[in-house]
């Protein structure tokens, strides 16, 4: 599904390029949940941005499924992105001047899905997330726990068939943590929804089928 | 419509901001809704008449006004019948006239004298009757008719129904009114607003010697309109008017001497053609004045906005990270900058209004009715809105094309985002630099219309100002012959300086700086000089003896015009040292005659006064006559009364002196000299008016520059809190980090003042042109400017710098 070969991330500073992946080649199958992991500043944050389509300032080949990404333009790149991933941050990113609802509306207004037919999506996706109660209140009147699970309905609200998941538990306590990788597994083998985490907790790397070790940006297991 | 909900509630959200963005917006837009307003009503509309777009105007230049004028009768008559491009050409000619219903007493008003086929060109119909038919005649001897107004036949007449057939008094004689047009109607020229019509025809009972206007080559008094025929073009009956004026000039060359033709759109000819030449200029430069205003808000709110952006970068990351495209960003920000615009729009409308109301105040008045009743058109909301969707992209796209570009990966993980903070700040920056630069220009334009003004108002007009009190009467109009005139105004002079305060009275023809301009082509008799067609083009006044120290006027030789100079005394003149200066230089004037009109009586010399200011302010010496009213009839005069407290004081008495001797003698412009020098469009009103309007836009701008460098240095300060707490952990003390906060405001100021002072000092030449008494560089107004902005800019710059030395080290740096 997912597939880097030869991946380099270069920066170039005064001192000479720094290197934060360094001649990374993996797959990642369609259903598989992977959890990578390291320690900090080994690239484990720019290997799934990459993955993502945030960060296009790499060289090597990477395919998502039968698409070339090291080919596409921009705009082909971004309408693939948008098809293929949703994303899952550390720190929710929920967007604070709007409601629940309104959070998990805005993918799909910007992939232009018609507001009758974007009504019945969100209201599924409360409803199925068990947050419908909370669909008229703001971020801040949630909790933690609360508003990573609005952070991940709404990256699954638009059904992309990867989610890619940066720290997700790191600002949870230990009980929200384990609901939210909970619902990452049911997701994985209920909806055959790819996951792949960046994640320091072993525990949580558990719940996934497979591990990627990263040390200085390159791959060691 | 999410995108504008979303708006919506980010404006909510941040009331502050948002109100200070609105009525940032609010004022450059004021300012430009208000002058295109003016310019809309006097320049653009059309008149309310069926092909408006093909209405012109034909007038004359000459040797004696070189600015375009009106045309003689028996000129018009001859352009009218020789010229095919333009259709259904009529005159007309304003009158005042002293108007009643019969049994009532006369009320003052204005008509229009028009060539009676001038309602068929326009193809007007009445409410009530008939309009005036080319059968009420051009000739001297038709039956007197009158069409009246809608405004007249309500307020005068109360709305009778019954009007029509009536007769009214018009100057003392019966028209009958043969109809009332529409409401919308109120007079040929655009900008007047008359009592009704009455043909030609009647011109002798309208005005002193009206009848043989119709017929003098020379009198050019008609304003001239008509219709563009179908398929032609301006050029064209520019063209062929030329043509017949030339054949007139070589016809008649004492009556036409360098006189050309002159065909406008009569849109260009508002409020007359005299002023067309340099209405566009005027308009011009305050166009360019409110547009820098306009622009300067704009950059003050793209300031706002980039802080702003700044402020929501995590959104705007994550939303791009949610798929939103640029253009779904930019969209969402312009849709905001859109949504405060249109508020802004709205709030300036309605301060356009009241900036408009406070203009009004010096608007020129006078006794001729200018109409009042403009209303707002589509053009004017067309107007507002655009310029409000300009103004929003004009502030809003920068700071949206910025933030459209979201470094997702730096943002995502919680990056500095150092570059692109530091292209903010540079961009920041330039727009403040460019706000001090563009507010140094219009209050330097302020400033030089207030040094202008200030000119004006020091020179020495050759009378004193304060303490007159006028009111002007029309005898003539009320029927008395010389004698009883001659009984009525020795009466009146008799019991005004009779009344307490009053310290002499006297009348006059000719008021300084009124509209009315008493002028004569002099004929010197052996001028010392060559004078061309040997005349002297003057002004005249017909004065009574007590002129002179009533209004204050000196003598420097010879004597005054005295009680003894009588209908039966040989005629005599004073005039001034610029008139003895022109015709017999080096000699004494005293003893020496000339003739006011060619074939006129000789009349002598017998004083001279210092030159005087009468008809403009900045006028160059301009040769004037005083002659006796005994000796020469006048009509309408005015009685000028100098008082020894206040003239407004006496205004009641001073009236109810006119009604004792005639109690149904309408008066008008009843007024003190200092309101009438406000108002005049001849003396200190268009500079009072520029001053305010400068001054108004330049207090805008200065605002709005202040605030760009206040919210400058107020960012820098919340930017580098944690620097400045770790300077103050190590030493720094509070003085070194103001200086450090200050210097980059004052930094930019100074480089924008730079700027400035380059383009003001363009500027500069161009006002130094059309302003009275500027130098091309005006280094007092410039430098005073100059200073002025620089110390409120330090303030500006230290309020937020001072506070930048109550940072707390601990707080700041475990905030980090």
């Amino acid at each position: 599904m997912l597939r880097l070969h030869s991946v380099n991330r270069v920066y170039p500073l005064k001192g000479g390029p720094f290197f934060a992946l360094r001649n990374i080649s993996l797959e990642i199958k369609q259903g598989e949940f992977v959890s990578v992991m390291g320690p900090s500043g080994s690239g484990k944050s720019t290997l799934l941005h990459i993955l993502g389509m945030h960060d296009s300032g790499w060289d090597g080949e990477y395919w998502c499924g039968e698409d070339a990404v090291h080919k596409l333009n921009v705009k082909q790149r971004f309408e693939l992105h948008k098809r293929s991933f949703g994303f899952v941050f550390q720190s929710y990113h929920l967007l604070d001047d709007l409601t629940v609802y309104e959070n998990l509306e805005v993918p799909l207004t910007y992939r232009n899905v018609p507001k009758k037919e974007r009504e019945s999506i969100v209201c599924d996706t409360l409803d199925r997330f068990h947050i419908v109660g909370k669909r008229d209140l703001y971020p801040n009147q949630l909790s933690g726990g609360q508003q990573q699970l609005v952070g991940v309905a709404r990256a699954l609200v638009a059904k992309p068939p990867v989610i890619l998941a940066d720290e997700p538990t790191g600002n949870l306590h230990s009980d929200q943590g384990r609901e939210i990788m909970e619902l990452f597994k049911a997701l994985n083998t209920e909806d055959g929804v790819t996951i792949v985490q960046v994640t320091h907790s072993d525990a949580n790397a558990a719940y996934g089928s497979r591990v990627i070790r990263l040390a200085d940006g390159m791959l060691v297991g | 419509m999410s995108s504008l909900r979303f708006a919506i509630r980010q404006i909510f959200k941040s009331p502050g901001f948002s109100a200070v963005v609105v009525l940032t917006l609010a004022f450059g837009l004021a300012v430009n809704t208000m002058l295109f307003g003016i310019a809309s009503q006097f320049m653009l509309r059309p008149m309310d008449v069926p092909h408006a777009d093909r209405v012109v105007l034909l007038a004359q230049r000459s040797a004696a006004m070189k600015m375009p004028h009106q045309i003689s009768f028996p000129d018009f008559r001859d352009l009218r019948e020789s010229m095919k491009t333009v259709q259904g050409m009529f005159a007309l000619l304003p009158s005042a006239a002293h108007l009643s219903a019969e049994g009532k007493s006369p009320e003052r008003a204005w008509f229009e004298m028009v060539t009676p086929n001038a309602f068929q060109t326009f193809g007007l119909q009445a409410q009530l009757g008939r309009t005036l038919l080319p059968s009420d005649g051009e000739a001297p001897g038709a039956p007197l008719v009158t069409v009246l107004t809608d405004k007249a036949w309500r307020e005068r007449f109360g709305a009778d129904p019954e009007i029509v057939g009536r007769a009214v008094m018009i100057n003392g004689q019966p028209f009958t009114v043969v109809g009332v047009m529409r409401p919308e109607f109120q007079a040929f020229s655009y900008s007047m607003s008359v009592a009704g019509f009455v043909p030609v025809s009647a011109s002798g009972v309208m005005r002193d010697q009206g009848a043989e206007m119709l017929t003098w080559r020379g009198v050019s008094a008609f304003k001239v309109m008509g219709l563009l025929a179908p398929g032609a073009t301006l050029d064209a009956a520019r063209a062929e008017a030329a043509v017949v004026t030339s054949r007139l000039s070589q016809e008649y060359p004492d009556d036409h001497k360098e006189v050309t033709s002159v065909v406008m759109r009569e849109s260009q000819a508002r409020p007359d053609p005299i002023f067309s030449d340099f209405m566009p200029v005027i308009m011009a430069l305050f166009g360019a004045m409110v547009t820098l205003v306009l622009v300067i808000a704009c950059a003050n709110v793209s300031n706002l906005m980039l802080a702003r952006t700044a402020a929501r970068r995590k959104e705007l990351t994550v939303r791009v990270a949610l798929g939103a495209t640029r253009w779904t960003i930019v969209r969402q920000l312009l849709t905001e900058s859109l949504v405060l615009a249109a508020i802004a729009g709205v709030v300036a409308w309605y301060l356009s209004d009241w900036i408009g109301a406070v203009f009004m105040q010096f608007a020129p008045s006078g006794d001729m009715p200018a109409r009042t009743d403009f209303t707002t058109g589509w053009r004017d909301h067309a107007f507002i809105i655009v310029i409000s969707a300009a103004a929003a992209l004009g502030s809003g796209l920068l700071p949206a094309l910025r933030a459209s570009r979201v470094d997702l990966v730096d943002n995502l993980k919680g990056g500095p985002g150092g570059p692109q903070g530091a292209r903010h700040h540079r961009m920041r920056n330039m727009f403040v630099i460019g706000q001090v630069a563009l507010s140094l220009v219009v209050l330097c334009s302020a400033g030089l219309f207030a040094r202008s003004l200030s000119r004006i108002q020091g020179l020495d007009l050759g009378f004193k100002t304060d303490g007159l009190l006028m009111a002007s009467f029309d005898l003539k109009l009320q029927g008395y012959d010389e004698a009883r005139a001659e009984q009525f105004r020795r009466v009146l002079i008799e019991r005004v300086q009779a009344l307490p305060g009053v310290e002499s009275a006297a009348l006059t023809s000719t008021v300084p700086f009124s509209y009315f301009i008493g002028a004569r082509n002099a004929i010197p008799e052996n001028p010392g000089v060559p004078l061309a067609n040997d005349e002297l083009a003057i002004g005249y006044a017909q004065i009574t003896p007590e002129f002179f120290q009533t209004l204050g006027l000196r003598l420097d030789r010879g004597r005054m015009i005295a009680a003894s100079d009588t209908a039966d005394t040989p005629r005599v003149a004073v005039i001034n040292q610029a008139f003895a200066d022109a015709v017999w230089p080096g000699q004494d004037a005293i003893g020496r005659r000339f003739q006011p009109w060619r074939q006129g009586p000789w009349i002598e010399v017998v004083g001279l006064t210092p030159t005087a200011k009468y008809v403009m302010v900045g006028e160059p010496p301009r040769p004037y006559a005083y002659v006796p009213l005994t000796q020469e009839a006048a009509a309408p005069l005015t009685i000028m009364v100098r008082t020894q407290g206040d003239p407004a004081a006496l205004t009641s008495s001073l009236r109810a002196a006119l009604r004792e001797i005639d109690p149904h003698l309408p008066a008008f412009e009843v007024t003190t000299m200092n309101e009438l020098m406000g108002k005049s469009a001849f003396a200190f009103m268009p500079l009072r008016m520029g001053s305010l309007m400068a001054g108004v836009q330049g207090v805008i701008a200065l605002l709005l520059a202040i605030m760009g460098l206040y919210a400058v240095v107020a960012f820098g300060v919340t930017q580098r809190t944690r620097e400045i707490g770790i300077r103050m952990a190590i030493g720094a003390q509070g003085g070194d980090v103001v200086r450090a906060m200050l210097r980059e405001g004052m930094r930019l100021t100074l480089i924008g003042i730079g700027m400035g002072l380059v383009m003001s000092a363009l500027l500069g030449l161009v006002l130094s042109k059309i302003l009275y008494g500027l130098p091309a560089f005006d280094a007092p107004a410039v430098i005073g400017v100059s200073a002025l902005l620089f110390g409120i800019a330090l303030l500006a710059c230290w309020i937020p710098a001072r506070r930048a030395t109550q940072v707390n080290p601990l707080v700041a740096l475990r905030a980090e």
